[in-house]
């Protein structure tokens, strides 16, 4: 590795790409669908035609929008049904009492009432935050956008209004999600004084020690103490190769044993 | 990774203060902002 500095790969190939392909779907489907909740606005007129017009405009929102929901089944059914290498109920990922014991201890310690900060594992509670916002709001926009992008079929199955009150959820939804994402996920990112300009860790998945130190304390010692079993392991079997060795070098060396039987003089 | 992600550690370690400027102006312009809606509203 190039740079010592980031040595704990927090992200793998696999997750990288989820998040390459979340972000760049949900952008393009902000930008697209934000001059539709605002026709009127003059920024609205000038994105529609910077993309190519009306019928570009719907395209682009509809593809990115599909890629959302292929990407939220294609990430469901590989965590829930594919990936075994932790049983579902002991991800951790997974909301627990201690998160919400985190996020108090959090807050004590910005506002100067904690000296410590809490000791959190694989993902703090804000991150474990972050992650269900991600995967409600991607069921929330599909429940609502899919029947719209399939409005004739629809139609069939649920009244006019219910499609009107769907274009609402949809829309303020994508708007709490689009502040969301440009006030709590930009500063953690980048206007953060730990992380400006940015982080690379979206592109190699690697964090520093430092890091590790600070956000994952547990998760980290974890990793150290099965990296000293691993190491122990080997020393051990080294010893036993080693011994094993030797005794077969002394075993050899060693005259064989009479195979005559005593003398009986 | 190499040789962008030392030019990002050495701009965070000069200015990474400047995130804590544009976070702070940030909230500033909201609370203004909202304030003189608000007081816009009594008025």
């Amino acid at each position: 590795m190039k740079n010592e500095r980031y040595a704990y790969r927090r992200f793998g190939l696999f997750f990288r790409i989820q998040h390459g392909l979340l972000f760049s779907s949900v952008i393009i489907a902000v930008i697209t669908g934000l001059p539709m909740k605002y026709p009127d606005a003059w920024l609205s007129r000038v994105t529609v035609m910077l993309m190519g017009g009306v019928q570009m405009r719907a395209f682009l929102h509809h593809a990115a929008g599909l890629t959302m929901v292929v990407l939220g089944i294609v990430h469901i059914v590989y965590y829930v049904f594919i990936d075994r290498r932790v049983p579902f109920y002991k991800r951790p990922v997974l909301f627990r009492l201690k998160d919400l014991r985190d996020m108090v201890q959090h807050q004590q310690y910005n506002l100067g009432l904690r000296k410590d900060f809490p000791r959190m594992g694989r993902y703090t509670w804000f991150e474990k935050f972050d992650y269900i916002g991600v995967i409600w709001g991607i069921a929330v926009m599909a429940l609502t956008g899919l029947p719209m992008l399939y409005m004739n079929t629809a139609l069939k199955f649920i009244p006019l209004s219910w499609l009107q009150a769907l274009w609402a959820a949809h829309s303020d939804e994508a708007m709490l999600a689009t502040l969301f994402l440009l006030v709590i996920h930009m500063y953690h990112v980048h206007f953060s004084p730990e992380r400006f300009p940015m982080t690379l860790t979206w592109w190699h998945g690697r964090v520093t020690r430092e890091d590790m130190e600070k956000y994952h304390p547990l998760e980290l010692e974890a990793w150290e103490r099965k990296q000293r079993e691993a190491e122990e392991r080997e020393r051990r079997e080294a010893e036993a190769r080693a011994r094993a060795a030797a005794e077969a070098a002394a075993q050899s060396e060693s005259p064989a044993p009479e195979s005559a039987p005593p003398s009986t003089e | 990774m190499g040789s962008f992600q030392q030019w990002l550690d050495r701009t965070n370690a000069r200015y990474g203060g400047i995130g804590a400027v544009i976070t702070a102006t940030i909230c500033l312009a909201v609370l203004v902002y909202a304030l003189l809606v608000i007081l816009g509203d009594f008025w």
